[in-house]
């Protein structure tokens, strides 16, 4: 199994798929990964939440029960992620 | 009787036993799409702490690009989705496990950052005063109609290859040698099972 974010090509590629994966065009033939645990999982949420709203995960979770989140796809996204309710991000 | 034989895996003609199982078919059915046009990401399924739903990220960054042709502006993809498990009751498939997806964000940005998004589908039930499929189409104005790019646009219901071929169509974005078809086959494929559209 690859580790996450990666992908893995055939042993053996032809000359078209060497070729369109200079261009970045070439089907990976994909492990499958396995689900992330809960705690990876809180770890990408926190990473992701720091990196649009400069929050911790926690401080997101705190704001999306508060109400206190835009309706953005952002927030909708890591709400998802967070396993929380859509109802409570509030459309501003 | 097999109706399509190109993408789908005879593996997956067969029900799925197990929930794990369902949800392993669905990760890779969504990550042979996606690698029909970028291999900078894939989808990853994140289980729930307790009893909810599961959830499929991209990773390892939430918009990764598209590769576009040479004049097309540089397009990235921002999705979520999630989804739980139902009994399956396609034909052939009579008493196994499917997944069924209940709420999704699909998003075309021009570049990383939130603030380029330009298209994004959605559909979250839960949310009382959009709770339809819609589209927001960000940074339109018009004199008189304000809020526009605000706008919930009612749709059907929007999958994943929609989105792609989309962008494959109409935004420049790549498409490895046969993939148009093959996601159309996809496409066709899951429209057909779909609990609803």
């Amino acid at each position: 199994m690859s580790k996450p974010g990666t992908m893995t090509t055939g042993a053996q590629p032809g000359l078209l798929q060497r070729a369109g994966a200079k261009l970045g065009l070439a089907r990976p033939e994909l492990d499958y990964q396995s689900p992330l645990s809960s705690s990876e999982s809180r770890a990408i949420l926190d990473q992701r939440a720091r990196a649009n709203f400069g929050i911790s995960g926690d401080e997101f979770v705190r704001r999306l029960r508060a109400g206190e989140l835009p309706d953005t796809s952002v927030a909708h996204g890591l709400a998802m992620l967070a396993g929380e309710v859509l109802s409570q991000v509030r459309p501003r | 009787m097999r109706f399509f034989h190109k993408s789908v895996p005879d593996s997956e003609l067969v029900p799925a036993r197990r929930q794990a199982e369902a949800e392993e078919r669905f990760t890779k059915a969504m990550n042979r799409a996606l690698g029909y046009v970028t291999r900078s990401g894939q989808w990853r399924a994140a289980r729930p702490a307790g009893t909810g739903l599961w959830t499929l990220l991209l990773d390892p960054t939430e918009a990764i690009p598209l590769p576009c042709d040479r004049d097309a502006v540089p397009w990235y993809l921002y999705a979520y989705l999630r989804f739980g498990f139902d009994v399956d009751e396609r034909p052939g498939l009579e008493g196994g496990s499917k997944v069924v997806t209940r709420e999704y964000i699909y998003s075309l940005r021009v570049g990383h950052d939130s603030g380029g998004e330009v298209l994004t589908w959605h559909w979250h039930p839960g949310i009382p005063d959009a709770p339809d499929p819609h589209l927001h189409v960000r940074g339109v104005e018009h004199i008189d109609v304000p809020g526009l790019s605000d706008m919930h646009l009612p749709t059907s219901r929007v999958f994943f290859e929609d989105v792609l071929l989309f962008g494959i169509r109409n935004l420049g974005v790549r498409c490895q040698e046969g993939g148009v078809e093959n996601l159309e086959e996809m496409r066709l494929r899951t429209v057909r099972y779909a609990s609803w559209r």
